[in-house]
């Protein structure tokens, strides 16, 4: 890899994995740059501290010619929080409640996580029944205090005994959310104020966190927020002292849940808007680097392959994301697992009246991995499969940093083809066989998944391109495109660092939201436009403290349904520059804002309804600033035959050529062919043609695709 | 022929088709009962008219098992069905048992490969309104099925591609919700069409013998998984009873009998001996044959055995099924049935109550056994809204307690936030927690019930249907107790305080504070083993109080701490627990089939395993199970309409001897001694009283 140029301004990107620390440099000096002037770096990661990794690969980075004076910021993903959560490694919390909902918790929404299961159980809640107090406070719809309120909202008696009992408790933290908080926000900041002047430790507000109608995932975001303070707080000022050691005094920015970063400070103040952060940025970072796409990321991993949808460049989000079992009701970028991973395992399964042969759910590992690592696994992965096929060359997987053993790939498929035994011996009695039914199985299983996840979305697969990262997404998604009807595939140039890509790359993003429930009518236009504008203020006061020249967007957006409707569509109001005029006033019109409902109705549900009211029950403003542009434009870049090998990948050995990226070699590589990159392999089946762009990206795409090949 | 590859990658493709399907008609419906409560479902069937995919977890899984057979027979008796074609049906008599209630509509579409019919893409809606006499049609006081609505026999809804005008117009004029209905209807038609061009490219590839092999393996495939998990109980012969609270139009109340035979991994259950059909909406239509919503506890077994097994058609190839025509499980005629689930819920707890015998460490004790819809209607009746869907806690398992305030038996439905139900319904909720003292306590706890209460802000009226357990409690095992009673009470406390058992619409004023309290659920083991940490953690949590503890669970709790001592004497003073017997007869009955006579009589099962409670141990002194046995065997002589009243009035006429309460309150000695003999009596003057009760007819 050349040395970066010198003098010039750089952001990096650090993303935390389970085994690997990545990092990605990339220009920041706001021009427009491309994939291949990314710098990038891989350190062990060091769980018991990850800042110590981070340091360590920052300072090796740096070793390779960024001076320390051109970093102008570091952009770094952290799943701290979500293993906190996830492990239960969190601050002991109480809860403070509106009398006669001390089970708001318990009682949650109501579901059991299965129907057949005569042993199913909710699980425990986040804070125990015993760490629940109730108080007279609380609130109608319309924000009218109801039931023991004084007249500053506080009472003073109820407050000394609240007091008494937060203090025999002795919480670490404490989240008040109380029914119809949402809108009495100032109300019920009071009382958190007051508690954290008597306490002495940190008291959160739910209104103050997210001020949304629905008081389980209220509660829960802010318990959730509470938990992980102490924790992410210790660790971002550990970071910081870090990177001072280091001499790095450029700003440093945390990627959020939502695809975006924010200020370090603003991550401190807000700790839960980073707990979905990584899976986002594979998202984030294919948003970036092809605006305008409709993109699937498909980033197969060691144990899962999880998908991204992107429509017109845009990432997906969600409110209906969980952790662990935990409501997350804040936006969020959509990831769903959709099937194998690079080392779920291999197995016949023998339940049914015939055996039948599966590829996961079960992983093994990182040790001892696959067979073909030789570190005593016996069990196959889908990588031995891909090893066994001769996708995967033993002799240079990973650049020839990690030899692989083909031999035990095979003998350990073989026990595989033994144990599905006399009656599949019409199929998969053979290594062969069994590797012809795993990748067909797990092709197959990775399909339906993903045709679900977009269905849900009034959506088919056909017209979208997968941007395929993670070690074994190369390697399989072609199989996986064939079958779903996808004619194009983008493999990313730095496809195993594409999370810290991502994080490098994360515009300034926050969200926030309001409950409104408001007829969209002239005559409640006014009451609406203030909600609106007092939301873009919100959002314009936080960037101001982010630190960032650029020019950005606000978007105004509404849940809207036809009044009776159970769910409602995220519409948008208005978009504006976070330049515009503060004195030329925000204006919206009821007529336009109706006819794009009307429009979005039709296209996800199949009807309209003129004669019903519509109402807006939420308002929303985002805010998002871009950090400069990715170049992709093809030509450049070229391949050279290396060699040439037998592949089966649909039940037949097909010659293929093997080939690598090289200067002044062919343009293109008709499959059957293998790309071999020194983080990942690339399977070109047959009917598909691979080019590459300056940026050193791979764009497969399907011979039938015609006249539409060109990428965004 | 298909190698087991092919085979099984086309049942993922298949799986993925009836997924899409389901989400294709959410997408598409615009009404409450799909998109709030999911209460809709898409599959498809091979030409057996049995499910080969069915989704796994998007809306209703207990219609798995339907049999599409007799509709389609229904259908093409008019005429043959041809590509494009749509049949509708909600009538459980017209349609065969498909439908269970008539707001349940049923769409079949037949799918071809060129000209050969290849199998069947279903779905199904509950809609909002079907007429009949009350809004949303669906009340227990509805006596027969002419009173629940229009009755929709197997017909052609679209003939080759296009909407029959005249049907939709005579549905549109039955039904106060015609325009959601209409939406339902057609989004049931775009799943339809999601299917139809799915199995479409599935059989391109594999030809009509190919799907049909698809369809043969993965349903044997299932068969074969099911009989594996239900090997593991023991074989034998096992029997339960349970009661409703009530008939609907008096307070006597039915009783459900279940005769459980488990051999080698198949499950035969024998619903002989449960009461008549009623003339209110109690009743399910099965023709006698094995019915999907019937066996759900079955499907729910083998889901907790082997958590895996697709779902589909071949888990009913493990279950046998009789129920006497004229029952409440065999309904005949005109009986109505729109709160059939109150009545299935209770098949639900027999079946369970008869089946823990054969498998003591997999089945639960009896969950709360209720689903509530709480609503509020506007005085004008421009609105009727749910207040909260009310349910109870499971039953308490060999090593572990019961959820507490969630069950999924009947259906998995999510609550409404009390921030929404505040901000469109004129009520304050004052208190949505879970019930102190309501589980059943054992070694391991009943899951507590639900405490709603909330006031009427403006007038109104309270709907309550599928309100149970008030009379019986869910029984505990194994020396488990049984859990609380339902409660339901307007003002409690104050003088014009109401406590209501049957609601239909009860008038609310502005002011009046309702609090409903759900059942607790049945406890499982010798509560004074439950261990001290154990009971000292729900009296820390609120669930239990420090008088429970000490009264249920020989538990001194004193100043939040165990007192070892008191509890010590307190535990040892106590007479030998019943418990350790159980535990000896429960183990001993596991060793295989041959106690299995043993374990067939009431008296020895009911006594040693389940406790019931007093109001159940009272009312089965005055009505033994042999007698009712006897009694049934005789109303089943008579024309089926005239069964229920003529059990009504022979046990009206013991009743009359007793409180009016009963067996809610105690009865003095004499009076149950006299009651006993009524009964007695009435049953030896029936026409036949001396054959043996036919529970054995399997």
């Amino acid at each position: 890899m050349t040395l970066p140029p010198a003098g010039r301004r750089w952001r990096i990107g650090i993303d935390v994995g389970g085994t690997f620390t990545d990092l990605v440099a990339v220009p920041g000096d706001g021009t427009s740059w491309s994939l291949a002037d990314a710098v990038t770096h891989k350190v062990p990661s060091t769980p018991h501290d990850p800042s110590e990794g981070v340091e360590t690969g920052l300072a090796q980075l740096l070793e390779r010619g960024i001076a320390v004076e051109d970093v102008a910021a570091v952009a770094h993903g952290t799943t701290i929080g979500l293993n906190a959560i996830l492990q239960g490694r969190v601050a002991r919390a109480a809860l403070v409640t509106s009398a006669g909902h001390r089970d708001v918790l318990q009682i949650a929404r109501a579901r059991m996580p299965r129907s057949f299961d005569l042993h199913a159980s909710p699980g425990r809640p986040i804070v125990p029944r015993e760490h629940v107090l109730e108080v007279a406070h609380r609130f109608a719809a319309d924000g009218t205090a109801v039931g023991g309120l004084g007249a500053d909202g506080v009472d003073d008696a109820e407050l000394a005994r609240l007091v008494a009992r937060l203090t025999e408790l002795a919480p670490e933290v404490v989240a008040v959310s109380l029914v119809g908080g949402y809108a009495a926000r100032e109300a019920e900041q009071h009382l958190a104020d007051r508690l954290a002047a008597a306490l002495g430790v940190p008291v959160t507000s739910a209104a103050a966190v997210w001020p949304e109608a629905g008081e389980y995932e209220r509660t829960t975001l802010a318990l959730l927020d509470a938990q992980i303070t102490p924790l992410m707080t210790g660790y971002f000022t550990a970071l910081r002292e870090r990177l001072h050691r280091l001499r790095v005094d450029a700003r440093v920015y945390i990627t959020t849940s939502n695809g975006g970063s924010v200020s370090i400070e603003s991550a401190m103040r807000r700790p839960v808007q980073t707990v979905l952060s990584g899976p986002a940025g594979g998202v984030s970072a294919a948003a970036t680097a092809w605006p305008g796409t409709d993109m699937v990321t498909v980033d197969m991993g060691g144990t899962s392959s999880d998908i991204g949808v992107l429509r017109g460049g845009r990432p997906v989000l969600t409110t209906t994301a969980t952790v662990g079992p935990h409501p997350l009701m804040t936006p969020v970028v959509e990831v769903s697992a959709i099937g194998a991973g690079g080392g779920s395992v291999i197995s016949a399964d023998r339940s049914g009246a015939r055996p039948v042969l599966r590829v996961g759910p079960a992983s093994v590992g990182a040790v001892p991995g696959p067979a073909a690592y030789g570190a005593g696994g016996t069990q196959p992965a889908l990588t031995d499969a891909y090893v066994h096929a001769g996708v995967i060359d033993p002799a240079t997987f990973l650049g020839g940093t990690f030899p692989l053993r083909a031999d035990l790939a095979t003998s350990a498929l073989a026990g595989v083809a033994e144990d599905l035994g006399e009656g599949s011996a019409d199929d998969a009695a053979e290594p062969d066989g069994v590797v012809d039914a795993a990748l067909r199985v797990a092709s197959v299983g990775m399909a339906a998944r993903l045709r679900t996840v977009l269905a849900a979305h009034g959506e088919v697969p056909e017209r979208y391109t997968f941007v395929a990262f993670g070690g074994a997404g190369g390697t399989h998604a072609a199989l996986l495109a064939d079958e779903v009807g996808v004619r194009r595939v983008l493999v990313p140039a730095a496809a195993g660092t594409f999370c810290a890509l991502g994080a490098a790359i994360a515009p300034i993003r926050r969200d926030v939201a309001r409950t409104v429930r408001t007829v969209v009518a002239e005559r409640n236009l006014d009451a609406l436009t203030t909600s609106a504008a007092e939301l873009e203020r919100e959002v314009l006061d936080w960037l101001r403290t982010q630190d960032v020249a650029a020019t950005g967007t606000v978007t105004l957006s509404a849940d809207l349904r036809y009044a009776g409707q159970p769910t409602t569509l995220e519409v948008v109001l208005a978009e504006r520059s976070t330049e515009a005029d503060p004195a030329e006033p925000l204006r919206l019109a009821v007529e336009p804002v109706l006819r794009r409902f009307a429009d979005q109705h039709e296209k996800v549900h199949g009807f309209t309804d003129a004669t019903a009211a519509v109402r807006a029950e939420t308002l929303r403003a985002s805010v998002s600033v871009r950090l400069g542009e990715v170049r992709s434009g093809h030509g450049g870049a070229t391949f050279v035959k290396t060699g040439a090998r037998d592949v089966r990948y649909d039940g037949t050995p097909r010659p293929a050529s093997v080939h690598a990226l090289a200067d002044d070699g062919e343009a293109s590589v008709t499959g059957p062919a293998v790309i071999e990159k020194a983080d990942t392999t690339v399977l070109v089946p047959a009917g598909w043609t691979a080019t590459t762009d300056d940026g050193g990206n791979l764009h497969l795409v399907r011979d039938s695709a015609g006249s539409e090949n060109e990428e965004g | 022929m298909l190698t087991t590859v092919e085979k099984d990658v086309a049942h993922t493709r298949l799986q993925a088709a009836v997924e899409e399907m389901c989400l294709t008609l959410r997408r598409a419906s615009r009404s409450l009962y799909v998109r709030d409560a999911a209460d809709f479902a898409c599959a498809v069937a091979d030409l057996s008219g049995r499910f080969v995919a069915y989704p796994q977890d998007v809306g209703v899984s207990g219609f798995v098992g339907l049999d599409l057979t007799p509709a389609i027979e229904a259908a093409t008796a008019i005429g043959p069905l041809a590509p494009g074609d749509v049949l509708l049906t909600n009538d459980p008599y017209l349609s065969g048992g498909l439908s269970t209630h008539l707001p349940d509509v049923h769409a079949i579409a037949p799918f071809f490969d060129g000209d050969e019919l290849v199998g069947y893409g279903w779905a199904f809606v509950h809609v909002s309104d079907v007429g009949g006499r009350v809004p949303s049609s669906v009340s227990v006081l509805n006596d027969s099925v002419f009173a629940e609505g229009l009755r929709i026999p197997p017909l052609r809804y679209v003939r080759a591609g296009t909407v029959v005008p005249e049907v939709e117009a005579i549905l549109a004029a039955n039904s106060r919700t015609p325009e959601a209905n209409r939406g339902d209807l057609h989004a049931m038609l775009a799943a339809l069409d999601t299917g139809r061009r799915r199995v479409g490219e599935l059989t391109a590839d594999l030809g009509p013998a190919g799907f049909a092999d698809v369809g043969t393996f993965a349903r044997e495939q299932s068969a074969a998984r099911a009989r594996s998990a239900l090997r593991t109980l023991a074989d034998g012969t096992y029997r339960f009873e349970d009661y409703l609270d009530n008939d609907g139009v008096s307070s006597v109340p039915l009783r459900v009998v279940v005769t459980a035979t488990v051999d080698d991994g198949a499950v035969h259950l024998d619903l002989t001996g449960t009461d008549p059909q009623v003339e209110a909406a109690l009743n399910m239509v099965t023709f006698g044959r094995a019915h999907s919503w019937v066996v759900t506890r079955l499907f729910a077994l083998i889901g907790t055995l082997d958590p895996a097994v697709p779902l589909n058609g071949g888990l009913m190839d493990v279950i046998g099924f009789t129920a006497p025509e004229g029952t409440l499980l065999n309904a005949t005629g005109t009986a109505a049935t729109g709160v059939r689930h109150a009545t299935t819920s209770r098949v639900n707890d027999v079946v369970s109550g008869a089946l823990v015998q054969a498998a003591p460490e997999v089945l639960p004790a009896a969950s709360s056994g209720l689903v509530v819809p709480v609503v509020f209607a506007a005085a004008d009746g421009s609105r009727v809204d749910v207040v909260e869907p009310m349910v109870g806690g499971t039953g308490a398992r060999f090593g572990a307690d019961g959820a507490d305030g969630r069950d999924s038996g009947i259906s998995n439905l999510s609550n409404n936030p009390v921030e929404t139900v505040e901000a469109n319904v004129s009520v304050r909720v004052l208190r949505y927690a879970l019930r102190t003292d309501s589980g059943g306590a054992g070694r391991w706890r009943g899951g507590s019930g639900l405490e709603l209460e909330f006031e009427a802000l403006t007038d109104g009226g309270l709907l309550a249907r599928g309100l149970e357990r008030l009379r019986f409690r869910p029984w505990g095992f194994a020396g488990g107790r049984p859990g609380a009673l339902t409660e339901l009470v307007v003002n409690e406390g104050r003088p014009d305080e109401r406590r209501l058992s049957v609601v239909d619409v009860h008038p609310l004023r502005a002011g009046d504070r309702v609090v409903l309290r759900t059942s607790g659920a049945g406890g499982y083991g010798d509560p004074l083993e439950r261990s001290e940490s154990a009971v000292l953690a729900d009296v820390a949590a609120g669930l239990v109080t420090v008088e429970a503890a000490l009264e249920a669970y020989g538990v001194v709790v004193r100043d939040g701490a165990v007192d070892v001592a008191a509890t010590a004497t307190e535990r040892t003073g106590r007479s030998v627990s019943s418990g350790e017997r159980i535990t000896r007869s429960v183990s001993g009955e596991r060793t295989g089939g041959s106690v299995s006579a043993e374990w067939t009589g009431r008296s020895v099962s009911a006594e040693r395993t389940h406790s019931l409670g007093p109001e159940r141990e009272r009312w089965e002194r005055v009505f033994p199970s042999a007698l009712a046995d006897r009694l049934d065997v005789y109303l089943r002589t008579l024309p089926t309409t005239t069964r229920a009243a003529r059990r009504r009035e022979v046990l009206g006429g013991v009743l009359a001897g007793l409180p009016e309460r009963f067996p809610g309150v105690a009865a003095s000695e004499e009076e149950l001694v006299a009651a006993e003999r009524t009964f007695a009596e009435a049953v030896a003057a029936v026409p036949g009283a001396g054959a043996t009760p036919a529970s054995a007819t399997a």
